[in-house]
């Protein structure tokens, strides 16, 4: 007889990893849009050149949490239990937190745009404020989501929610960028702001994967079985995707803060490094459940 | 100590039970009862498992062998796929169960991302008879028996008379008596989860069916045939 | 069972009945320190509700160890087995078949009602019928039968009536029919099974099996036997057996052609050439007699021949002879026979691996020789005889017929007494026998025999076999091809008797049903009644008093409500609540040994044949110049150290090594090793072995879900070494061939295989039973289906049924015992062709038929046999004539 097989699956697939991008860039997309309301003149001002990006970008932001609210749901496997992890809170579980501020960081996106239809400054500025917070919480709890998982190596790392962080900033920078770029609206402070966060988040990302690549290499059987499965199955979406396009490529490309902070090559680079911050979740994401497959 | 269970480890608190299986691998024939028993017990469908015997063979002709695993939940004293459940659907019982309650249960299958023994599963909605789905499920350690006394049904039916069932909190149970007595492992006792299902034994290559893929062509292409058949269903789209 | 039995029986139906009274104040005694605190069983509870589920005891039937169990049923239906605590061997526990068993109830392509075919045969067209119009039909076309003998005044036209069983356990219901129908042509399949051990144990000792002491022996020598996966007796064996080794530190050494989990589990394994197992069973007799090891008190008293005798016949068998045939190391062999001589208690076991060649007899008795010299006969921890009992038949019982049946009873093989029954289409194709009825219960042989695809040819051919008619509540291969199905019920719902030798504590069990048949299903025996009632309707053909019975249940009352002991127990109430009886004592459940209420062991009784005859029994007895007693013609006992003493179930009453019955037709009368065909093998050829896996039983497994999951697909074991000099690597698609054709597999190439052997599963490839089985699970079920079960009809994963061997395995039948050579086809391995695909099988009928010829040339008259027994004494031109016989068995 054969080796008997109690197969297991891996839990997580394609709709979390969506999940998890859109909820990023919806954070960061709130977070950009608010940035005038919230920093005003702190700066220099350097925040009112995202004035003309504040209610389509608070648009945008509701309505990628509304795209991720439906895609969230159904992924349950019991999609009428939705509100379970709020009335039956946990508080060790990310999820539950991540759910209690979900809709929260909803309603201060409506309140905000509530008070800016209303031009309520005082209202602006504290759901603007609020929100940011929460819009940060969003990629933060998604990135939590995987580090609480004490007993798989690849994402116990305090890096993760950073790195979920980092991502959403160059996905929330490629909506902003698409966004005011077609609207004929990247003008030169715009794109000098962007170019800023651009620059960080890719340079930390660029940071991030180099750390990961070492303890990749370095680190424990475990994540030494992730690296083999990222180079097996995920060689393309790993080296290919996320490193060639979504880092090195846009960071040469904005790497000279001339060439870097014009309009066009500036939203090149960040729907380039958005690309990345997908697939580098998604490799994340699977790899580490893979390790544990056969265990 | 650990934060987010419902209850304190038991192990060796006074006046508390520690339920916990010892198995005793010399005597493991690989005979499939515990995986039968088990399914029946609670019509457990096709494709899922709440306990299995991985069989590995080793050695060159003519010299070889062949090792058994049972693996089930350990129901361990530090679970993390309690700790990161959102709705507390996943509890830990103060006599160490780790158990589910189904009609709290959002499937989001966190706690099956967190268990590092790949104990637990979705429970299929197609069932001959019983109508619970869509939920995670696992093993129990027959709360149900043995709140009335009785030996896990595995246990009871185990013809090597492997799996033996007790309270290890008692000094006189024979779980106590083999854990003292014999050199036993948890497995991946690193991760800090306190397992409670506890080997006496094992060679290496039984250890290492922990950590192994399917080798041979046949059992490759069975696995092949479950993630194809998997694939496209609600959950594990794109992964497998 | 044979006479040696029968005298233990009566011996142990009155130590039962103390045990039994004692018992009822056992059994819910006060509870000992028990080291496992939670009780083992004896009660369920429902997970979801907690209400308790309610227990009928059972016997289980997933496979034919008989072991007892108790059902746990919620809202009427079977949720859940268990082993039934009382049962002294089965111990409270099942294996996985029969923890799966409750399945086969539920199985969604069960047949619900009798069907009559419509269409051709065999092209599943069929019209639903009510048991009364099913029963009037077959009572009709025996009728027939029994008015043409009747106006001919023939009876041996009776004899056109045919019925074939796999198993029967129905406790002589079969014979009961047969006889008051007047036909002798019963058939079992027992020479696919394990015949040739049979003939060559019985003609040893008296009965056919033995029965190790497992827990407390020191050392086992397993020949080919797989006692943690299959085998007489699975799982009682296999729980004793971890006891003896983890427990009590027994030596387990083992001889296989692959490593099953047996010899994966042993201390040392062996692997020698198929077929050579006499070979190394001899030689270890060979250096136990030449070194003096063996018990010569024993030999002396107990066998009918002398340590010289032995000694001599012994000579050619040294190990490295053995080495040179089995390949097993002489150094090895040596050893091994120092190491069983010299450990006290020790015992051997061998099944299907030995026996099932050609001369397979010879095999069997040779290892059973082994435990003989060494006096380990019936001492605890060593080789014991089968303890089994007896219940009475209801009287009256009827004759047999008049007339001999030869496909009963080939004259070919006179000494295969459990019949010949893969010659029977043969001989029916060849005019030897006519068929007008054939009936066909608990029996697959388009699946289960060799040159499967014969019996296909055969059943489907109306002018050799007229009417068909099937008692199977599964759509098998063979059920497939009937004109009249009339579904039995499933073991869980039916009465039958047993009594099963699987341990060293005798007993009796029984079937009930434990849950009403489902559907208006109804069972066989009844099927019987109802259709002997309306054959003889009047009783004028006298075949209706073995039939006065209203109900099932009234049969099992006249069973068992007359046996001493049981009787004052409460006869068949008391084994309706029990399950079993006697009960002996309690399961401890640190050491599972059977205690009394003290927590002692309740100690079996050993050294049987040393009983002694109550004087009673002596009366007319008379004794010989032997010691051997006789009285009425028969014999009963012997004469030693001034007792009357019972013996073994031989003419001589003693352990005939030396079998006189064997000499008379040209064989040798000692234990032989005789090279086989396959042993001298073209190096690009291998020889196919089968095996069963420890979680399918036969044909009727394969639709049970939770073990088909478990195993469902068979390729090919092969060796590296042999697969890399094909060129071929593990998975591949490959051609085994045998002069019948080929089937298309895959190879598992595996180092847990002889390099000269490939081994293929019997458990899996079927091509009916069920959509399961054959992975049509997406099918709506037929009209006549149960159907259910959303499990199957949505969650089945794997895509792989397997490939049959069976259609490509030659006949070859072993002259003795009559028993199918499974293990001696020999068959090509090569990459598939181009245009292969996976399950392509490809067999002709005429190379089938050239095997029948072929074989009958080693049967006692023919030419090859002549040629391969010069040794043996006998006047060769004046062997006794082939007779037609009563069938034995
Ligand atoms: N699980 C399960 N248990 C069963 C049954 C079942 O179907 N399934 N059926 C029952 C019945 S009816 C029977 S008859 C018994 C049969 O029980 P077993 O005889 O134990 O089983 P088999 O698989 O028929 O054959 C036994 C072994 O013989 C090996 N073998 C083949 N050729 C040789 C040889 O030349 N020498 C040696 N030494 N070994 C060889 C095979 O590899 C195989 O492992 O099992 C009974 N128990
Ligand atoms: N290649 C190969 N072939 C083998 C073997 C091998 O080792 N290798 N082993 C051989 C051995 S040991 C044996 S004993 C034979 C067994 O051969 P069979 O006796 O032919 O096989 P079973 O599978 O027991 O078949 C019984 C049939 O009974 C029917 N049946 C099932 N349940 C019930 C029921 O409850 N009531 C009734 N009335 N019928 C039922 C089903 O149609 C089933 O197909 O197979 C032999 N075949
Ligand atoms: S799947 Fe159910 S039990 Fe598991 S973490 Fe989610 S809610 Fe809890
Ligand atoms: S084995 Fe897994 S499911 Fe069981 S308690 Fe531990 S972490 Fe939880
Ligand atoms: S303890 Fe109970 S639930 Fe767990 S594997 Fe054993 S039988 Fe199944
Ligand atoms: S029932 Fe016991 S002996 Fe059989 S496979 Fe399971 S653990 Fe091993
Ligand atoms: S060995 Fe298994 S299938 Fe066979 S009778 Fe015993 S429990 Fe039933
Ligand atoms: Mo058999």
């Amino acid at each position: 007889m054969f080796e008997y097989m109690g197969y297991s699956i891996a839990p997580w697939g394609l709709d979390i990893v969506v999940y998890f991008f859109l909820i990023g860039t919806a954070g960061m997309t709130f977070v950009y849009a608010a940035a005038p309301a919230v920093f005003g003149s702190v700066f220099n001002g350097a925040a009112k050149s995202m004035l003309p990006f504040q209610k389509v970008g608070m648009v945008i932001s509701l309505v990628l949490l509304v795209i991720c609210l439906p895609l969230l749901i159904t992924d349950l496997g019991q999609p009428g239990r939705f509100f379970y992890p709020i009335i039956y809170f946990h508080w060790t579980s990310p999820i539950s937190w991540g759910s209690l501020f979900l809709p929260l960081f909803g309603l201060c996106i409506i309140g905000f745009i509530f008070a800016s239809t209303n031009e309520n400054a005082g209202l602006m500025r504290t759901t603007g404020i609020l929100g940011s917070l929460l819009a940060l919480s969003m990629p933060l709890y998604t990135g939590l989501d995987l580090m609480v998982n004490q007993t798989r190596e690849l994402w116990n790392n305090p890096t993760i929610p950073l790195l979920f962080v980092i991502l959403s900033m160059s996905s929330g920078t490629a909506v902003v960028a698409v966004t005011q770029l077609s609207r004929g609206q990247l003008n030169q402070k715009a794109s000098e702001f962007l170019h800023v966060f651009l620059y960080i988040s890719l340079g930390v990302t660029f940071a991030l994967f180099l750390a990961e690549w070492v303890v990749l290499n370095y680190g424990t059987g475990e994540e030494q079985q992730a690296w083999e499965i990222i180079n097996r199955q995920f060689g393309f979406s790993y080296w290919g995707l996320t490193f060639l396009i979504g880092i090195l490529i846009p960071l040469a490309m904005i790497a000279v803060p001339k060439l870097g902070r014009k309009p066009t090559v500036l939203t090149v680079a960040a729907v380039l490094s958005a690309v990345g911050a997908y697939t580098f979740r998604e490799v994340l994401i699977y790899a580490g459940q893979l390790t544990q497959i056969d265990f | 100590m650990p934060v987010g269970l419902q209850a304190e480890p038991s192990l060796g608190v006074p006046g508390k039970k520690r339920w916990a299986m010892v198995i005793d691998l010399r005597r493991c024939i690989g005979c499939m009862s515990c995986v039968c028993a088990d399914k029946a017990e609670y019509d457990v469908p096709l494709g899922v498992w709440r306990t299995i015997v991985k069989v590995k063979d080793t050695g060159r002709y003519p010299n070889t062998k062949r090792h058994f695993m049972p693996r089930l939940c350990n129901h361990c004293d530090n679970p993390p796929c309690v700790r990161n459940c959102p709705t507390e659907a996943t509890y830990k019982h103060e006599d160490g169960f780790v158990l589910q309650r189904y009609d709290r249960c959002i499937a989001c299958r966190t706690c099956i991302a967190a268990c590092p023994y790949n104990a637990r599963h979705v429970l299929p909605k197609n069932r001959d008879r019983v109508r619970i789905g869509g939920v995670v499920d696992k093993c129990t350690f027959c709360n149900h028996r043995v709140e009335k006394g009785l030996t896990p049904a595995c246990v009871q039916t185990c013809l090597g008379r492997s799996r033996i069932f007790g309270d290890l909190n008692d000094p006189d149970s024979e779980v106590s008596h083999l854990v003292s007595r014999h050199k036993t492992v948890v497995l991946k006792p690193e991760k800090g989860t306190h397992p409670q299902v506890y080997y006496i034994k094992p060679d290496r290559a039984q250890t290492e069916q922990v950590f192994s893929s399917p080798q041979s062509s046949a059992a490759r292409s069975d696995a092949d045939a479950f993630y194809r058949h998997n694939r496209g269903s609600k959950f594990f789209s794109g992964v497998l | 069972m044979s006479e040696s039995c029968k005298y233990s029986r009566r011996d142990f139906i009155k130590l039962g009945s103390a045990l039994g009274a004692a018992s009822g104040a056992v059994g819910f005694g006060s509870r000992r320190l028990m080291a496992m605190e939670e009780a083992l069983g004896d009660k369920d509870f429902s997970p979801m509700t907690g209400e308790e589920r309610q227990a009928v005891p059972y016997t289980c039937l997933a496979c034919n160890i008989q072991d007892g169990g108790m059902a746990y049923i919620e809202k009427g239906r079977i949720v859940k087995l268990e082993g039934n605590m009382d049962h002294p061997n089965t111990r409270g526990k099942l294996c996985a078949k029969g923890n799966a068993g409750f399945l086969h109830v539920y199985d969604p392509d069960r047949i619900m009602t009798p069907l009559l075919r419509t269409g051709k045969r065999g092209e599943g067209k069929w019209k639903r019928i009510s048991y009364d119009e099913a029963t009037t039909l077959l009572a009709k076309k025996l009728r027939e039968v029994i008015d043409r003998s009747q106006a001919t005044q023939d009876p041996g036209i009776l004899n056109e009536i045919v019925f074939k069983w796999g198993r029967d356990r129905n406790g002589g219901t079969v014979g009961r029919f047969m006889h008051a129908l007047g036909s002798n042509t019963m058939l079992n399949h027992t020479n696919i099974c394990e015949s040739s051990k049979k003939v060559g144990l019985e003609s040893s000792w008296g009965p056919d099996i033995e029965s190790c002491d497992w827990a407390n022996t020191k050392y086992i020598l397993n020949f080919g036997s797989n006692i943690l996966e299959s085998a007489y007796f699975m799982n009682p064996n296999a729980q004793r057996l971890v006891d003896g080794v983890v427990g009590n530190k027994a030596k387990l050494v083992s001889f296989d052609v692959r490593m099953s989990n047996t010899a994966g589990f042993s201390d040392e394994a062996y692997f020698p050439y198929p077929g050579t197992d006499s070979a190394i069973a001899l030689a270890i007799c060979h250096v136990i007699m030449k070194e003096g090891l063996y018990d010569a008190d024993f030999i002396r008293d107990w066998t009918n021949v002398t340590a010289e005798q032995l000694i001599e016949h012994l000579k050619p068998y040294t190990p490295e002879f053995a080495e040179d045939e089995s390949g097993v190391p002489a150094k090895d062999i040596r050893r091994i026979a120092h190491e069983f001589a010299s450990t006290k208690p020790a015992t051997t076991f061998s099944y299907r691996g030995p026996c099932k060649h050609l001369w397979g007899a010879y095999q069997e008795a040779a290892i059973h020789m082994i435990n003989v010299i060494t006096g380990n006969v019936e001492k605890k921890g060593g080789y014991c005889l089968p303890r089994g009992m007896g219940w009475p038949q209801p009287e009256p019982t009827p004759a047999k017929g008049k007339t001999p049946s030869p496909i009963a009873a080939p004259p070919l093989y006179p000494l295969a007494s459990h019949h010949v029954s893969t010659h029977a289409p043969y001989m029916v194709m060849n005019g030897e026998a006519k068929v007008s009825v054939w009936m066909s219960y608990y029996d697959n042989p388009v699946y289960t025999y060799p040159s499967s695809h014969v019996w296909e040819h055969f059943l489907k051919d109306e002018a050799l076999v007229p009417f068909l008619v099937s008692f199977s509540p599964y759509m098998s291969e063979t059920t497939e091809l009937a004109d009249l199905i009339i579904p039995d019920v499933t073991y869980l719902e039916r009465h039958d008797p047993e009594s099963m030798p699987s341990g060293l504590y005798p007993c009796l069990s029984i079937r009930q049903p434990v849950i009403e048949p489902l559907g208006g299903t109804q069972e066989f025996r009844q099927s019987l009644i109802d259709v002997i009632h309306k054959v003889d309707p009047d009783g004028s053909l006298g075949a209706k008093r073995y039939f006065a019975f209203d109900t099932v249940e009234d049969w099992m009352k006249a069973h068992f409500d007359n046996i001493p002991g049981l009787k004052e127990d409460g006869g068949w109430e008391f084994m309706k609540k029990k399950g079993v009886w006697p009960i002996y004592g309690e399961v401890d459940k640190r050491t599972a040994k059977i205690v009394d209420r003290n927590g002692n062991e309740v100690d079996p009784d050993y050294g049987l044949y040393s009983k002694e005859i109550a004087d009673a029994d002596m009366q007319g007895a008379e004794i010989d110049e032997n010691g051997t007693i006789t009285k009425d013609g028969h014999a009963i006992g012997i004469r030693m150290d001034s007792k009357n003493r019972v013996g073994f179930g031989t003419p001589s009453r003693r352990i005939e090594l030396y079998k006189e019955s064997y000499r008379k037709y040209g064989f040798n009368p000692l234990p032989v090793y005789k090279r086989l065909p396959s042993r001298d093998k073209q190096p690009s050829e291998l020889v196919l072995t089968t095996f069963k896996v420890n979680v399918h039983t036969q044909s009727r497994t394969a639709s049970v879900k939770y073990l088909a999951e478990l195993y469902h697909k068979n390729p090919a074991w092969v060796n590296p070494k042999s697969a890399a000099a094909r060129g071929i690597r593990d998975g591949d698609l490959i051609r085994v061939s045998s002069s019948l054709g080929y089937i298309v597999t895959r190879a598992h190439v595996t180092e847990g295989v002889h390099p000269d052997v490939v081994a293929i599963s019997t458990a899996c490839g079927h091509s009916a039973y069920g959509r399961l089985a054959q992975l049509k699970n997406k099918l709506q079920p037929a009209e006549w289906a149960q159907g259910g079960d959303p499990d199957i009809a949505n969650n089945v994963w794997w895509n792989d049924k397997g490939v049959h061997p069976n259609p490509i395995i030659r006949l070859a039948v072993d002259p003795i015992g009559g028993s199918q050579g499974w293990y001696d086809t020999l068959v090509k391995v090569s990459k598939a062709q181009p245009g292969d695909k996976y399950g392509d099988t490809k067999v002709s009928i005429e190379a089938a038929l050239e095997d029948y010829q072929e074989t009958l040339r080693y049967a006692y008259t023919g030419d090859i046999h002549r040629k391969k027994h010069k040794e043996v004494d006998v006047d060769w031109d004046n062997l006794p004539e082939p007779v037609l016989q009563m069938s034995g068995h």
